[in-house]
């Protein structure tokens, strides 16, 4: 017979058996938990090197996002050669002609096809054979007509879609008179808007044209501008005006008043010399040419917003993807995004 | 254990910060700022738009070659500026009439419209007419740093010295930050040798930097224009400055003897700008001309010596033989 010392050891056995393998237990889950967390910690250091691996990828070949993130800032596709010193880009509504003036060489405007292959040059005709200096170009949304300003003849020239002459817009009545076209950009009720840089800084501003010769009015009091060149107009009818040699862009709302700008410094941001401007959804896009680099911002907040930067694409040099001078911008409907490259004789083609 | 984990929140660390550089890396390098310094205050931002103190890529400290920034705004199309000195226009600001592109008094580096073929009259009352279209020009100062010699350069000496060899550039005639001179001349060029205080040239309010008449050198808007500009020309071109009676009087000098007057001591008497350009000239050299070479004897061929009128019209306007 048991003693109870008998009948309690096994108890007290059992009992201390089961706290052993209760405590081996622990362990085992000590250590299984252990190993996880380790394995924890091993994937994510592994994730972060191939983000690490990726972003380096990224940089080396040109590339700016990660997968499946909104891309922000464009990467260079290709370029297109034949322009002289271009200055000037614009492209049609469909995107398959796009349009360089030229400072350099012959002087012309010159149009490519999507492909980057030369189809045409406008054609001047009532002042053949004179002397001319073709700068920026826009073409009407709704005709195709291309409108051409020419630092040399101080008119707005205006061609069809197929290069042929149509007519000059020389500005007349008290607002036009003497003026110098330089940018060109149309609004959404099909309104020309053009930058005038005739005579002294206090008579610089931007002239708004309905069909006529005419201005039906300014933007700008005497003095806000200083060689103002590129201008963009977004579907509210906002103004974006490169305020090129005050370094800074100011935008005004529909009615013509001063809303926003993005000034001249060194931060972030800030402007240098900026000159050629587009807009395409909710971005604006501002060519800083002494930056050699074209700078990003959303302007999705409207114009009650001050722009926000998102970045820039370009840096200075000879190479794909480096700008040296670069001036003008324009991007068709599917974001790709013309840039004239003046010093490299090229347009550069930057894609999402 | 807790070493372990430790270790692992360094490694983490240590490789979220280098993925977060390398963003930083890949973002664009800072902004910096455009043209002239214009009412720069103590705490300027202006001078980053043409200098690096540390990475410059030119000399003077500039962040890149001085011409293509001074094309930046007077290039061709002059998209900053009312000068443009590539192809030697002046456009609606530079004081002229009539509404059109003129061209500018010292033509241009590329073009220059001046109608060098067809002067009329004589004299400072002559005119030589602007061309409807650019000419491409057949003599310039340089302004790519390339060595250029400054003719007459030195004191008049017995012993041979046909000028220094200069350097040229945008900036060895004009200070781009501005000094109160006429078309922002330098009171004394870079690497001239002139004395100090130099030459001022007072600037006008009202700038008139064009004219429709390259005969015409009066400017009613800087007076001091005329009475100093033969003297500022000859900063560089020293022993050039002649008076009325060097035509007749040897002067010492053992390459320029006898020396055509270019004092301007009163309208009409001889100037250096009478008859050359200081940018670039279109004019065309015919058989005679062509043949007569450089001070040293070199030939110069079709080079058109900077002069405004073709061949030696420009003796010919003072002169009529």
């Amino acid at each position: 017979m048991a003693s109870s010392d008998d009948v309690s050891s096994p108890v007290f056995d059992s009992s201390s058996g089961a706290g052993a393998a209760a405590a081996a237990l622990t362990e085992a889950e000590i250590a299984a938990k252990a190993l996880k967390r380790r394995r924890r910690k091993i994937a994510l250091l592994v994730l972060l090197l191939a983000i690490i691996a990726y972003l380096l990828y990224r940089l080396l070949t040109g590339g700016s996002s990660l997968p499946g993130v909104s891309q922000q800032l464009p990467h260079y596709d290709t370029s297109i050669y034949g322009a002289a010193q271009p200055m000037g880009v614009a492209v049609s509504p469909d995107g398959d002609r796009i349009y360089v003036t030229e400072s350099g060489g012959r002087r012309l405007v010159r149009v490519y096809d999507r492909s980057g292959e030369q189809v045409d040059s406008l054609k001047p005709g009532g002042h053949k054979g004179s002397w001319r200096l073709p700068v920026y170009v826009a073409v009407e949304p709704e005709t195709g007509d291309v409108y051409v300003s020419d630092r040399l003849r101080e008119d707005v020239e205006i061609y069809d879609q197929n290069g042929k002459y149509l007519r000059s817009l020389k500005p007349k009545g008290r607002l036009g008179r003497s003026a110098n076209p330089l940018g060109l950009a149309f609004g959404p009720e099909d309104d020309l808007y053009m930058t005038d840089v005739n005579g002294e800084r206090r008579l610089h501003r931007v002239l708004v044209f309905g069909d006529g010769q005419k201005p039906l009015r300014r933007i700008g009091t005497p003095g806000v501008f200083w060689f103002p060149n590129g201008i963009a107009v977004d579907s509210d009818g906002d103004v974006y005006v490169a305020d090129s040699n005050d370094g800074r862009l100011t935008i005004f709302d529909s009615k013509g008043k001063p809303a926003a700008s993005i000034q001249r410094g060194v931060a972030d941001g800030d402007l240098g010399l900026p000159r050629g401007v587009a807009i395409h959804g909710d971005k604006l896009y501002v060519v800083d040419t002494t930056t050699h680099a074209v700078k990003v911002y959303d302007i999705g907040g409207g114009v009650k917003e001050a722009p926000s930067y998102v970045g820039s694409f370009g840096v200075e040099g000879f190479t794909d993807g480096a700008f040296e001078y670069p001036n003008g911008i324009a991007i068709d409907g599917d974001g790709r995004i013309y840039v004239t490259d003046r010093e490299n004789n090229r347009v550069q083609v930057w894609t999402y | 254990m807790k070493h372990d984990r430790e270790k692992m929140r360094k490694a983490a660390t240590f490789a979220i910060g280098f993925a977060v550089s390398l963003f930083a890396a890949a973002a664009p390098a800072a902004a910096d700022n455009g043209p002239h310094v214009a009412g720069a205050g103590a705490v300027t931002d202006s001078c980053a738009g043409c200098h690096r103190v540390h990475t410059a890529q030119a000399p003077h400290l500039l962040k890149e070659v001085q011409t293509s920034l001074c094309y930046t705004c007077h290039g061709s199309a002059a998209t900053g500026a009312n000068t443009d000195v590539e192809d030697g226009v002046g456009y609606s600001g530079e004081g002229r009439s009539g509404g059109q592109a003129g061209a500018l008094r010292g033509g241009g580096f590329s073009y220059a419209l001046i109608g060098s073929n067809a002067p009329s009259g004589n004299g400072y009352l002559g005119e030589i007419p602007v061309k409807g279209s650019g000419a491409a020009v057949t003599s310039t100062h340089s302004i790519d740093e390339s060595a250029q010699t400054a003719w007459g350069n030195g004191a008049i000496s017995g012993e041979v010295n046909f000028g220094k060899v200069i350097p040229l550039r945008c900036g060895s005639c004009h200070d781009p930050h501005g000094n109160g001179n006429y078309r922002i001349l330098r009171p004394i060029p870079r690497e001239s040798g002139t004395a100090s205080p130099g030459v001022a040239i007072p600037d006008a309010s009202k700038k008139v930097y064009t004219t429709e008449n390259y005969w015409e050198v009066e400017d009613a808007n800087a007076p001091g224009f005329i009475s100093n500009i033969a003297t500022w020309c000859s900063t560089c071109h020293t022993r050039y400055l002649a008076t009325g009676h060097s035509g007749r009087e040897d002067s010492g000098d053992a390459v320029f003897a006898f020396r055509h007057r270019s004092d301007q001591t009163s309208q009409g008497s001889a100037n250096c700008i009478q008859c050359h350009v200081s940018h670039g000239s279109n004019a065309s050299m015919g058989t005679y001309s062509s043949s007569v070479p450089n001070p040293e004897g070199g030939a110069l061929g079709a080079d058109s010596r900077l002069l405004r009128i073709d061949n030696r019209g420009v003796c010919q306007m003072c002169h009529d033989k």
